[in-house]
């Protein structure tokens, strides 16, 4: 800075003479700057707060930013660092509790999401919306369709375009803290009984239509994925009955139950092993009257603002050595053969991650309809201000 | 009495305190303290998204702020001098506008605004030139400015005029006797005289639009405010570098309120 | 004369243009729009379509568990507020010395200043497991659940609204001359009686304020039943996040956003009214 600068806050006179000294012209900018102080103020506000400035570093054709929606405890925090670090990159992530709630954020517009995570059954409804946008595949060279097992990799193309590429399958069940709950449930049938009895008030529901109203439709001996009026309003009564034995309706239940405050609760097998990898005496249960299978799958959605950011990143996620890497975190089994020849036999032979043949025949995948199926829709609204 | 007072004082600081002391915290949660460290101010400030927030809700308080004690000044000034029908319509509209949720403005805007885009963008995009890319009209800046400026606006009206109300009506007489301009009374008699209420209906919707999550949660479309932001780190698992956010929110506005304060004495000192 | 008189109504019509069309284009036009979505229908994808029935109000008892908590919540959390809150300003404006004043004040004010979202946040970890309950259990309460429950919620309400009701009594309260109350035990009224006659009477303005502020932000509140309420206390403002942010209903979430502001104009006239009567100065719009 300038010679006469003696460190000394300038006072409001002396300011002001400079100031119209600057304006008349008879000094720069740099030494008016440096003579009231403000440049120093700046570069202090500069090397404090390096978020504030334009990075030029990476500035490259990516960007330096990507807005990524998904649902909690989904991901592992390093392996995004990672991305950030190879590309300049930085990701911010939002988490959802809903496949209803991202659909009601895109129908309402201007998300500024690059990427987001639905599930199987909405990318159909997603596409007839034009609400997300055909993949340009050539831009996602780690992905390798022939190796993703048609039977989660199918809801990604729609009339022959594809829309969406896997990241992780999975089911709902439900987890127990056994040394809260002795009577070992194995149905929801059970679940809703404990839940109602020796486990009042500690039990946790999502809020999310699709596996709380899909526990109760099992419990009751319904199909999972049902809409008929009249099953649906037997499911309801169960619920609202059992409300005010529940601890919560969220679908981040990992606070909750960590906490030592919820004792049970409808549960992501991911979750069910990050929770049981901290406390031994959580055990995740596929429950024997039904449930829920289901695919994760990247998408883009129409007007998404970091476009190519988006495609390196889904692809940097695709890469096999990072989506095991990713599993062994957050714990839901990959689609991809490659990945799944890749996977130390911790991961192949957990039964959370890979439940037994004759569990998964009960499973059912999410229907397409109940996205927007006004009675489910309407049906968790009451029970939830009920 | 005073024991009393001890225990409200604890009440208000004791969940402070916790978010500063869990701001230091070296583990990832932030459920559990596991050492101490400041890695996660680093963390904060070297993220552009806290910084992108923060600006835009800077951007966002400062323009409500400016707007609404502008048009809210000048307003309640006119509505002194208005009688009659338009007088109650006002009346009408201020006490509506102060009165309804902030929820209930974010649900009404939203709605709004999404139908009448709706039918613009079509229009806009089949009257554009050829060739070139018509603008899409969505959520941003300028409807949560909107929204925002919809409630404070009308508090300043309500300082204002409480102040007018108290004016020395005197002092505009006899300046408009001693044949001043109305600029010229409005400059040096009123004024003065209603500043204070300008400055605290300033103060007031600055700190109302910085700190509002719930009408920009429903109107922001892609903008990230502060708090919205703030919300989506909660939702998604919280870790200490929303504590640090907040700790430093906290201390940027003690820090901004002890210069004031020292400015201010600084000038009695002088007077 | 006439010249000016016209000049005095283009100088008064311009400065209310901007405010005018604030009005029309943010709250009339909006405020319509919900009018006309509330008889319209749900689109079979979710959002609206038009139409005209009026099931949706027909309907709002399916929300009737909502308007009555709301309307439970928010005078008993007010009145909480006020009883918390009315010795504190008490405490402040007439107790303290001068030279503690301005910094106790100031100290009221600061939790403010940090977001309303991370202070009730931090009342999640406090009443969770493994905050006071695991306190409580050690000193042998066991088993005590604090999280979601009533008692959390309306504890939140008075934490996050204790400095709005603070504020205005202690303004009013300050005001009140010092001499009037010398002069009451001068005249040998006892410390109670004082307090009755003079002190509560002159601060009903401060209070009948607060008290407005807070019930007005508490029937829109969404956000402390959300996180201390674990969603199982469901205010209006949830279930209205609700249909617009998840199930979609956009024409029943306007019926039931239009309820709501009719309930307020009753509630908050009917209260303005009324204070107006009891106290002579009404709510003092100085405070706001």
């Amino acid at each position: 800075m300038s010679n006469n600068n003696n460190d000394k806050p300038i006072t409001a006179t002396k300011f002001m003479k400079e100031f119209h000294r600057y304006q008349k012209g008879s000094i720069s900018r740099r030494q008016f700057l440096g003579v009231t102080g403000l440049g120093t103020a700046m570069a202090v506000m500069a090397t404090a707060m390096p978020a504030l400035l334009p990075r030029t570093a990476f500035a490259g054709e990516l960007g330096d930013r990507l807005v990524f929606s998904t649902w909690p405890n989904y991901h592992d925090q390093a392996n995004v660092d990672q991305f950030t670090k190879a590309t300049g990159v930085n990701v911010h992530i939002n988490a959802f509790g809903s496949n209803e709630e991202m659909l009601a954020k895109l129908q309402a517009g201007g998300t500024g999401w690059d990427v987001f995570v639905p599930t199987n059954y909405t990318i159909e409804e997603y596409v007839k919306l034009d609400l997300i946008q055909e993949l340009d595949l050539s831009k996602l060279p780690n992905y390798d369709a022939g190796s993703n097992d048609p039977k989660f990799a199918g809801p990604a193309t729609v009339n022959g375009k594809v829309y969406a590429v896997p990241k992780n399958w999975g089911t709902t069940g439900f987890i127990v803290n056994s040394k809260k709950i002795t009577s070992g449930p194995k149905s929801w049938k059970d679940f809703f009984d404990v839940t109602m009895n020796a486990g009042s008030g500690h039990t946790i529901l999502h809020d999310y239509q699709l596996t709380t109203i899909g526990a109760a439709l099992c419990a009751l001996g319904h199909s999972f994925n049902s809409i008929d009026a009249k099953e649906l309003a037997a499911a309801e009564a169960l619920l609202i009955e059992s409300k005010p034995h529940l601890f919560a309706i969220t679908s981040d239940y990992q606070p909750g139950m960590r906490s030592g405050d919820g004792w049970m609760s409808i549960c992501w097998n991911g979750d069910a092993t990050q929770l049981k990898r901290d406390i031994p005496e959580m055990e995740y249960v596929v429950a024997t009257d039904g449930g829920e299978i289901w695919t994760d799958f990247y998408c883009i959605p129409k007007g998404a603002p970091h476009l190519e950011a988006a495609y390196a990143f889904i692809n940097n996620f695709q890469d096999p050595a990072v989506q095991v890497s990713d599993a062994q975190v957050h714990g839901y089994a990959p689609t991809d053969a490659r990945a799944l020849a890749l996977q130390p036999k911790s991961l192949s032979t957990d039964p959370i991650l890979h439940p037994a043949a004759e569990l998964m025949s009960g499973l059912e995948f999410g229907a397409a309809q109940t996205l927007t199926d006004p009675i489910r829709a309407e049906v968790m609204a009451s029970f939830k201000s009920a | 009495m005073r024991i009393y007072a001890i225990a409200v004082y604890l009440f208000l600081y004791v969940p402070i305190g916790i978010i500063v002391l869990f701001s230091f915290n070296a583990g990832n949660h932030a459920s559990e303290l596991r050492g101490l460290s400041v890695q996660w101010y680093g963390k904060a400030l070297s993220n552009p998204f806290v910084g992108d927030a923060f600006i835009t809700s800077l951007v966002i308080a400062l323009t409500v702020a400016v707007l609404s004690s502008l048009m809210g000044t000048a307003a309640a000034l006119a509505l002194q001098r208005l009688k009659g029908r338009m007088r109650v319509l006002f009346d009408g509209l201020i006490f509506v506008s102060v009165m309804i949720p902030g929820i209930v403005i974010g649900i009404a805007t939203l709605v709004a605004l999404v139908t009448v885009f709706d039918f613009l963008n079509p229009i806009l995009a089949s009257i554009w030139p050829e060739g070139s890319q018509a603008p899409k009209l969505h959520m941003g800046y300028a409807s949560v400015i909107a929204a925002h400026t919809l409630f404070t606006m009308s508090l300043v009206i309500i300082m204002v005029r409480a102040r007018i109300a108290g004016m020395d009506r005197a002092l505009i007489e006899a300046s408009m006797d001693l044949y001043a301009t109305p600029w010229r009374t409005f400059y040096q008699v009123t004024l003065p005289q209603i500043y204070p209420a300008i400055l605290a209906g300033f103060l007031l919707s600055f700190t109302f639009s910085f700190d509002d999550f719930i009408i920009s949660f429903f109107v922001a479309g892609p903008n990230t405010t502060l708090p919205i932001y703030i919300f989506s780190s909660i939702r998604r698992g919280i870790t200490p570098e929303v504590n640090a956010i907040g700790t430093m929110v906290l201390v940027g506005s003690l820090i901004l309120l002890m210069t004031a304060q020292y400015l201010m004495r600084e000038r009695d000192k002088t007077k | 004369m006439k010249e000016q008189s016209k000049s005095n109504r283009w100088l008064t019509a311009v400065l209310l243009t901007p405010t005018g069309l604030w009005f029309a284009f943010m709250l009339v036009l909006p405020l319509i729009v919900i009018l006309v979505f509330s008889f319209g229908e749900r689109a079979p994808v979710g959002g609206y379509a038009g139409g005209f029935t009026l099931e949706h109000y027909a309907n709002l008892g399916a929300r009737l568990k909502a308007f009555t908590n709301t309307l439970t919540y928010a005078p008993v959390g007010t009145l909480l507020s006020l009883l918390v809150a009315y010795p504190l300003a008490y405490y402040l404006a007439i107790k303290v010395n001068r030279r503690y004043k301005l910094i106790l004040l100031v100290l009221v004010i600061v939790p403010f200043w940090t977001s309303l979202l991370i202070r009730t946040y931090a009342w999640i970890y406090i009443l969770g497991g493994k905050g006071l309950p695991s306190i409580l259990d050690w000193i042998g309460f066991e088993g005590v659940r604090l999280i979601n429950t009533p008692g959390a919620v309306l504890m939140g309400i008075v934490y996050g609204y204790l400095p709005l009701m603070v504020f205005p009594i202690y303004v009013s309260l300050e005001k009140l001359n010092k001499s009037y109350l010398e002069a009451s035990s001068d005249l040998g009224a006892s410390p109670y009686k004082t307090f009755m006659q003079v002190t509560l009477p002159l601060s009903m303005p401060g209070v009948a304020t607060g008290c407005m502020l807070v019930f007005i932000l508490l029937m829109g509140e969404f956000l402390i039943p959300a996180f201390l309420g674990g969603g199982k206390v469901f205010f209006i403002g949830n279930a209205l996040v609700d249909l617009f942010l998840q199930s979609r209903n956009w024409p029943f979430g306007s019926a039931i956003s239009i309820t709501l502001v009719v309930i307020m104009l009753i509630t908050v006239s009917l209260y303005m009214r009324m204070t107006m009567r009891n106290s002579k100065t009404g709510v003092d719009e100085s405070l706001m």
